[in-house]
């Protein structure tokens, strides 16, 4: 396989006609898909939403405003989910940064009847085609984490902001849904940036902005196909856990117990 | 420099090709990251803030800056709706009573020479008759306008920004050391730490030492208590919850003292050796004192505070067994959620500590470093020189309690002239409509504040600041591991109004302001005071500029061995270097320097303060409310504790983590109160006391007590532009104050309130 093929490309090059790739074409095929993953350890986590600002900084989420809040229509890409058990005085408070969970088995894309949703068969990431999106709501339904968000407005932007937007991403109107897509606008370009230099994307070179943000480190971020990855060790741990398991929907987030010693 | 020219195309091969945002985007973009500073806390983070064809886009955290290595909380993120907001003040507005916006734009040099004459008038009629109120954290340009109060001969130096604990923790300082400074808490090397009524996470100040030293705690193994009548995110990272009741944190760090005492666990040798009246002790007369030992044994049964706090005191004695039987115990009081008697909590946690030596030790409580350069705003002495720390010492600054006591008192000499600097105190302080009333009453008052806020509603002048990001920046703070942090950086983006440093300004300002307040201000811009200041660090030869990880790590070990290798030789080189990396810093803490203090090293630590600060009331049982009343809590929330935050509608979104909608003040109810009172989730309900009404939106909560309510501040502004006018409820027109006898700080009185459902 050629340097260029390894250096991360999203697909091999042709080949080219009568060159003599037979022999090369085993391997090309067992190229490495990678698994983006996430682990995000509660012990570490202070609860402090930079997670949530830079997230919504950096993929133009709008911001909400007192009668889209009121109706719970605000779009978060990633929030804080407070978790409360037991009964005055002996309570217990966890509270759990929520995304989507990139499921490897993702209910939502089962569900479109358009072809906007899908799993990235390279990547292992769920993407969201605006343009092909109707609007039908059936994938915020079949999402047992509620975090895909729908747009019942224009984002009502003010002027000025338009020239602080993030050119990397696109704007969502009205009629679609939207949700996390582990920033993968910087994968795009890590992966180009490794190619022109000739070589494969380095682990770190592709963080999506809420790890990036994380003060207290407790977001980490990887590739779960790698067994030697930080975040395949930490998915490993005893610690580990995903949310409602039981569903089988095998989530890519992973979180780590506050409290509970290795 | 980077020139891309796939962002449409990447865009489009992700799938996000919708419409395009705004105006077209040109093909070939060019893109850079430029340092500089947040200024949205007195933490100072260091920032990247990425440009995309000049235009800033998002703000990143530099990942050199020892306070937040990279990351940055939720507000730094925000800061750039700032740069955006399009209520910002375009240039300098002077107040004009018969416009309907009330104020009319006037040009630079006109406002610059109004000021400057009044301030001449005011340094020749007498001292006393200039003033300033600063919030924020120590920068050049907030040390500039402390040096111009101080060169027309006033005091009047104001510090609002430091939290709601600062007064007291400088009172701590003041009486139980006998200095000045800040205190620091090493939590990252704590291995239990007994949180009272802390607020660590839901710190509007010092946040990113609190959220990350709590995390390295947590993620080593380290074991927490937290004791506060609601259960918030500082709770949230706490094994134990401990329900005190409001205004009784003093009590029960005295509760866990006594018990220390009684079982053994008092560290004898450290209070031996540095601290002065723990034990019964004979004056010069031989007389015997009694220390403050025998106070606490007396007076802090379990039993007792169990009746005060409201706590089992099987809890207590077990807490206290853990907290005493830990290696690096450390204990956090309520150094940022005001409370009825914050001076005795603070102290009385600071009592714990030393009884368990937990003082200027690693894990425990430290005295942050000074940077290698006085402050330009010390007191001058009657030379006429700054005097420096010594001065200082010993005195605290004066209160907005006494501003207001001087203006409305009509007491001579009267305040002619007042700037306001990073702060909006009609909004923050607890009794705002009596400020905004002084604030009326002075003949000129400017603010530099870039956007509306209640405070420039009261303004004569307003000489909007440029922000941190369009303008060269600097701060000084102290990090988690008690070392000065220096950080500067120059302009990463073009001014978006006609708005000045006000560094530039106050130059300006004591040049035209004669010879009497010109002669302490040798500089002619901005740049040459950092000039100065970059020259002091470099002459000081310690330390080093900001570097990676790995970096740092190597810098500390060679400072703490007495070696040095710095990457500059001379001030030229580290002014670029200090551009390139985005400040210095020293990565050195001599533990044991307070005890340097006094000329022989033998500076002990004073405890009988805490039993001077405690007031009758701190001990007894606070009064129960009586009929359908709950006892209001009040506390802050990270994201919406901002001077300027109103003007940041990502953080009005996000609000308070516990929430699920934010543009909303929320209450928190236990939920068999809510019960019995009719109210369930979701509700609107009216808090009312005979001082004012609130309405805001009920929370059921098992995580709080029965007789406790509890509500936030950061809502409620009555002008601040489009995102945070009328959003919310201002709690503090519920809640009173009164003078601490002793200090003469303001400390809010325990408050009940009537609940309805609307």
């Amino acid at each position: 396989m050629s340097d260029e093929a390894r250096g991360g490309k999203s697909a091999a090059p042709p080949a080219a006609p009568g060159a003599p790739r037979a022999a090369e074409e085993p391997k090309a095929s067992a190229r490495r898909h990678a698994r983006w993953g996430m682990v995000i350890d509660l012990g570490r986590c202070t609860a402090c939403q930079g997670c949530v600002t830079a997230c919504h900084q950096e993929n133009n989420v709008p911001p909400s405003n007192p009668e889209l809040a009121a109706e719970r229509r605000s779009i978060r890409w990633i929030d804080l989910m407070p978790v409360m058990e037991g009964e005055y005085p002996h309570v217990r408070l966890s509270i759990l940064p929520v995304t989507c969970m990139q499921c490897e088995k993702p209910p939502c894309i089962k569900v479109c009847p358009v072809g906007a949703t899908f799993l990235s068969e390279e990547e292992g990431i769920v993407g969201q085609v605006y343009s092909r999106c109707i609007g039908c709501r059936y994938c915020t339904n079949a999402c047992p984490y509620t975090v895909r968000q729908f747009n019942w407005f224009d984002p009502n932007l003010p002027a000025t902001y338009r020239d602080g937007a993030n050119p990397d991403v696109s704007l969502r109107y009205k009629g679609v849904v939207e949700k996390c897509t582990f920033c993968n606008h910087r994968l795009q370009k890590a992966r180009d940036a490794a190619a022109a230099a000739g070589r494969e994307l380095l682990p770190g070179e592709y963080t999506p902005a809420c790890v990036e943000a994380c003060p207290t480190r407790a977001m980490v971020f990887g590739d779960l196909a790698d067994p030697e990855s930080e975040v395949s060790n930490l998915a490993r741990s005893k610690r580990a856990f995903r949310l409602m398991e039981d569903l089988g929907t095998e989530p890519k987030i992973y979180y780590l117990r506050e409290g509970v010693r290795e | 420099m980077v020139a891309l020219g796939l962002g449409p195309l990447a865009a489009r091969a992700l799938g996000t090709a919708g419409r395009k945002v705004g105006r077209r985007q040109p093909l070939v973009w060019t893109e850079k990251l430029a340092p500089s500073i947040c200024q949205l806390c007195p933490s100072g983070c260091g920032l990247r803030v990425r440009l995309v064809n000049g235009n800033p886009v998002s703000i990143h955290g530099n990942p050199l800056h020892p306070v937040n290595r990279g990351g940055l909380c939720g507000r730094g993120a925000a800061g750039l709706q700032l740069y955006y907001d399009p209520d910002r003040f375009t240039g300098p507005l002077r107040r004009d009573d018969d416009l309907i916006g009330k104020f009319g734009r006037t040009t630079w040099p006109a406002a610059l020479g109004d000021l400057s004459s009044r301030v001449r008038y005011a340094a020749e009629a007498g001292p006393g008759r200039v003033a300033v109120i600063r919030g924020g954290g120590r920068s050049l340009a907030s040390e500039l306008l402390g040096r111009l109060v101080r060169a027309a001969g006033s005091d009047w130096v104001i510090d609002v920004g430091g939290g709601a604990g600062a007064g007291a923790a400088d009172e701590v300082l003041r009486q139980m050391y006998g200095t000045t400074g800040r205190l620091v808490f090493d939590l990252a090397n704590a291995d239990f730490l007994l949180s009272i009524e802390s607020g660590l996470c839901e710190s509007p100040t010092n946040t990113m030492t609190f959220h990350r030293g709590l995390a390295a705690l947590r993620a080593a193994g380290g074991r927490m208590v937290h004791a506060e009548p609601r259960l918030g995110v500082t709770g949230s990272k706490a094994d134990e919850w401990l329900p005190i009741r409001p205004g009784t944190a003093g009590v029960l760090a005295l509760g866990v003292a006594h018990m220390l005492i009684k079982e053994g666990f008092a560290r004898s040798e450290f209070l031996a050796t540095h601290v002065r009246s723990f034990d019964d002790w004979t004056d010069e007369s031989g007389a015997t004192q009694p220390g403050i030992r025998s106070w606490i044994l007396r007076t802090f049964s379990p039993q007792r505070v169990a009746e005060v706090t409201g706590v089992d005191w099987e809890r207590i004695i077990r807490v206290a067994r853990a907290f005493g039987s830990a290696r690096r115990p450390l204990a956090v009081g309520p150094v940022d959620v005001a409370t009825p008697f914050q001076t005795f909590d603070l102290m009385a946690v600071h009592t714990l500590n030393a009884i368990v030596g937990a003082i200027d030790v690693s894990g425990g409580v430290l005295l942050g470093r000074q940077p290698p350069f006085p402050a330009l705003d010390a007191p001058f002495d009657p030379t006429g020189g700054p005097a420096g720390a010594e001065v200082a010492r010993g005195r605290r600054g004066p209160t907005l309690d006494e501003f207001c006591e001087q203006v409305l008192g009509g007491r001579s000499p009267p305040i002619t002239v007042c700037i306001v600097h990073e702060a909006d105190p009609v909004f923050w302080a607890p009794n705002g409509h009596r400020v905004a009333e002084a604030l009326r009453k002075v003949p000129l008052l400017v603010s530099t504040s870039p956007v509306a806020t209640d405070t420039t509603e009261c303004a004569d002048l307003i000489l909007p600041d440029a922000l941190w990001i369009e303008r060269r920046s600097d701060s000084v703070s102290v990090d988690a591991d008690g070392y000065p942090v220096v950080a500067m950086s120059p302009a990463a983006a073009r001014r978006r109004a006609d708005s000045r440093d006000t560094a530039d300004v106050v130059l300006e300002v004591a040049r035209q302001a004669g010879e009497r307040v010109a002669r302490h201000f040798p500089w002619r811009s901005y740049d040459e005071v950092l000039r100065d200041r970059i020259g002091a660090i470099d002459r000081s030869r310690v330390g080093d500029t900001f570097s990676d990880e790995h970096g740092s790590t190597w810098a500390q070990l060679l400072e703490r061995s007495g070696w040095r290798s710095a990457s500059y030789g001379n001030a030229e080189e580290l002014a670029k270097r200090l551009d390139e990396s985005g400040g210095w810093w020293e990565p050195a803490y001599h533990h044991g320097e307070w005890r340097r203090l006094s000329p022989h090293g033998e500076h002990r630590i004073d405890l009988r303060p805490v039993e001077r600060s405690s007031e009758p009331d701190a001990l007894r049982r606070p009064q129960p409310p009586f009929g359908d009343k709950l006892s209001l809590y009040v506390h802050p929330e990270l994201a919406l504790g901002v001077e300027m935050g109103g003007s940041l509608p990502y953080l009005q979104d996000i609000g308070s983590p516990l929430t699920e909608r934010g543009w909303e003040t929320t209450v928190e109810i236990n939920a068999a109160t809510a019960l019995r009172l009719g109210i369930s989730h979701g509700d609107r309900v009216t808090l009312r006391n005979d001082r004012g009404v609130v309405t805001a939106v009920a929370r059921l909560s098992q995580g709080i007590r029965p007789e406790v309510i509890a509500i936030h501040t950061g809502g409620g502004r009555v002008r601040a532009g489009r995102f945070a006018a009328g959003v919310g409820a201002n709690p503090m027109v519920l809640v009173a104050t009164r003078l601490e006898p002793g200090t003469g700080l303001s400390r809010i009185e325990p408050t009940f309130v009537e609940v309805r459902r609307v």
